[in-house]
């Protein structure tokens, strides 16, 4: 195949774009649930704030790592010049524009959660030497300016992601991939940074005894398959809807089911990575993190955890026909998701101390997924299904679209 | 009965994809197509069957990580016990890195070695090339004859006339 389609193709491609209905933009019924589970949750601060808080925290960090994972995706399809993914593309790109949505709710999540960090009470803080040193970094307004900061980081880069992305439609000269594989390079190196100042911030300080030079990487792991399953549910959501019939292939299919069943097995490793270390070496001040969560309360969950986020998709998309059949894909996307809320729960659960109620956390989940899936969905809507002035969009396109 | 076929040299891989269904649809057997690179959608044009490697790969994978666990517990647990840091001797976690690695050992060895005795490979192995150019810009679509069906002639226009450059009727040549 050629690396760069001659120019005579972008005519027609031009026209699979141009045959554009419009695309709905959704109605308001997710906002209006959104709404109903922000009181349900107000409720629950009320009668009780560790669960509550906890519950948002978790839900808000699921979210958030969908929205950065399928970023992620994105600039890794531009940096490798996979024209596999150009003609869903803009699946993953409104998942990433749902992080101007998100990006305040997540903030609004943390500031809830900052009792839930032990090394915001001063009392404590003043009889432990390891807190006491550690305060330069972990105190209140250090740790929600640097949210602030990240947060807004990724908001603008996401944007300038979509602008490039906007700009090559709207370009009638010759297909160029280079603004966006700039912003593609500079957003992983940002991303590789902010990302670990972020999980050890949010996530890992909830003990901040403990220590893990792994837990950056295995979050982001996770996080990656999220998006990649919220990704695989959106595109066939869409190709069910109407806007990518035609233009979703059994290839697409088979290429996300390959990358769900590499990249769940990526944090599976990861994952083992951490935990054989520190069960291997045995140092008091490193397995405190797993004594609780092997304990009898939390065993089964972690064990729940392993078998969605990894066991049940492993044997689930092993063969060819499970990764292009829609249904495998879709009850293994929704498996992936679960095993990575799950994940995350047992990353805050625990280390609050709280057997957190389902009381709070269903409509926490429920609220912010619902906010993440109206905000993709106005993104969607917002441009053209395709993206019809990337220069791999031939590539991707089935035959006859490029034909025609 | 003597064996024959019909060499179709092909300059542009889309002409190749046209031809090869062509050829199927009028009911010529495709013999083999020889291409510098691989050209997606030719396996699915020429009718190939998937490829079984991957039952191979499995069963290969899941008898190494048996082999693995099972060497391990023994050596470790039954044969010499030796106290590691106060744990028990039969440490499923320690197993797990030495178990994956020989999983993928046997699985990646094993379907290598799988499709070299399928496709005969190895040293000593006899090539067949119709053309020096497949390895550069060239493709030959190769037809097999059968039966009094078709005529050499027949298959020949057929080819040129979905773009082929040249065109040749060859006898008992091909090792299969």
């Amino acid at each position: 195949m050629a690396g760069h389609p001659v120019s005579a193709n972008a005519a027609p491609v031009r026209r699979v774009g141009a045959l554009d209905e419009d695309v709905a933009a959704p109605s308001r019924r997710l906002l209006h649930v959104a709404a109903a589970t922000g009181l349900v949750l107000a409720l629950g601060w009320v009668v009780d704030r560790t669960a509550a808080a906890a519950a948002v925290l978790v839900a808000t960090q699921v979210a958030v790592g969908v929205a950065v994972g399928a970023a992620v995706v994105l600039v890794l399809a531009y940096v490798t010049r996979a024209g596999w993914l150009a003609s869903v593309r803009r699946a993953p790109e409104a998942l990433m524009m749902s992080l101007p949505v998100l990006a305040p709710v997540v903030l609004v999540g943390l500031a809830l959660a900052v009792p839930l960090y032990v090394w915001t009470d001063a009392h404590l803080v003043a009889h432990d030497e390891l807190l006491a040193h550690k305060s330069g970094w972990l105190n209140v307004p250090a740790f929600l300016l640097r949210a602030v900061l990240i947060l807004a980081l990724w908001m603008w880069l996401a944007k300038r992601l979509r602008r490039t992305s906007l700009a090559q439609d709207a370009s009638r000269a010759a297909p160029d991939d280079g603004p966006a594989l700039r912003w593609s390079a500079i957003f992983l190196a940002v991303l590789a940074v902010t990302w670990s100042v972020a999980t050890f911030d949010w996530l890992m300080s909830l003990q901040p005894h403990w220590f893990s030079t792994m837990y950056a990487w295995a979050s982001l792991a996770g996080s990656i398959v999220s998006a990649l399953a919220a990704t695989t549910l959106m595109v066939l959501f869409l190709e069910r809807s109407g806007p990518f019939r035609g233009i979703l292939t059994e290839r697409h299919r088979h290429d996300l089911g390959k990358l769900l069943f590499g990249f769940s097995t990526f944090w599976a490793y990861l994952w083992f990575c951490q935990y054989m270390l520190i069960w291997y070496s045995h140092i008091p001040e490193e397995t405190s993190y797993y004594v609780v969560r092997t304990s009898s309360t939390w065993m089964p969950q972690v064990f729940a955890c392993l078998a969605l986020g990894w066991g049940i998709p492993f044997f689930g998309l092993m063969t060819r026909r499970a990764k292009i059949s829609r249904h495998r894909l879709v009850l293994m996307s929704i498996a992936l998701l679960l095993g990575r809320w799950l994940d995350v729960h047992l990353m805050v659960a625990p280390a609050v101390g709280s057997p957190a109620s389902i009381l709070w956390q269903v409509p926490a989940l429920i609220g912010v997924f619902a906010l993440l899936v109206w905000a993709s969905r106005v993104a969607f809507a917002r441009a053209p299904r395709v993206p019809v002035g990337d220069p791999y969009l031939v590539e991707s396109l089935p035959p006859k679209e490029v034909a025609e | 009965m003597s064996k024959r076929w019909i060499h179709g040299t092909f300059e542009d891989e889309h002409q190749l994809l046209a031809a090869t269904a062509a050829v199927r649809e009028q009911g010529y057997r495709v013999e083999d197509i020889f291409t510098p690179y691989p050209v997606h959608g030719l396996p699915e044009a020429m009718g190939l069957r998937p490829s079984r490697l991957g039952v191979v790969c499995f069963v290969l994978g899941a008898i190494g990580c048996a082999l693995a666990l099972a060497f391990q517990y023994w050596t470790s647990a039954t044969d010499w016990p030796i106290n590691v840091g106060g744990k028990p001797f039969d440490s499923l976690p320690a197993f797990v890195p030495i178990a994956f690695e020989i999983t993928i050992l046997f699985a990646g060895l094993g379907v290598v070695l799988a499709l070299f005795l399928r496709c005969r490979l190895g040293p000593g192995a006899s090539s067949f090339q119709p053309d020096p150019r497949v390895t550069d810009d060239r493709f030959v679509l190769v037809v097999r004859l059968e039966g009094a069906t078709h005529t050499a002639a027949e298959c020949q226009k057929l080819l040129a006339a979905h773009g082929a450059v040249h065109t040749e009727d060859r006898l008992e040549e091909l090792v299969a």
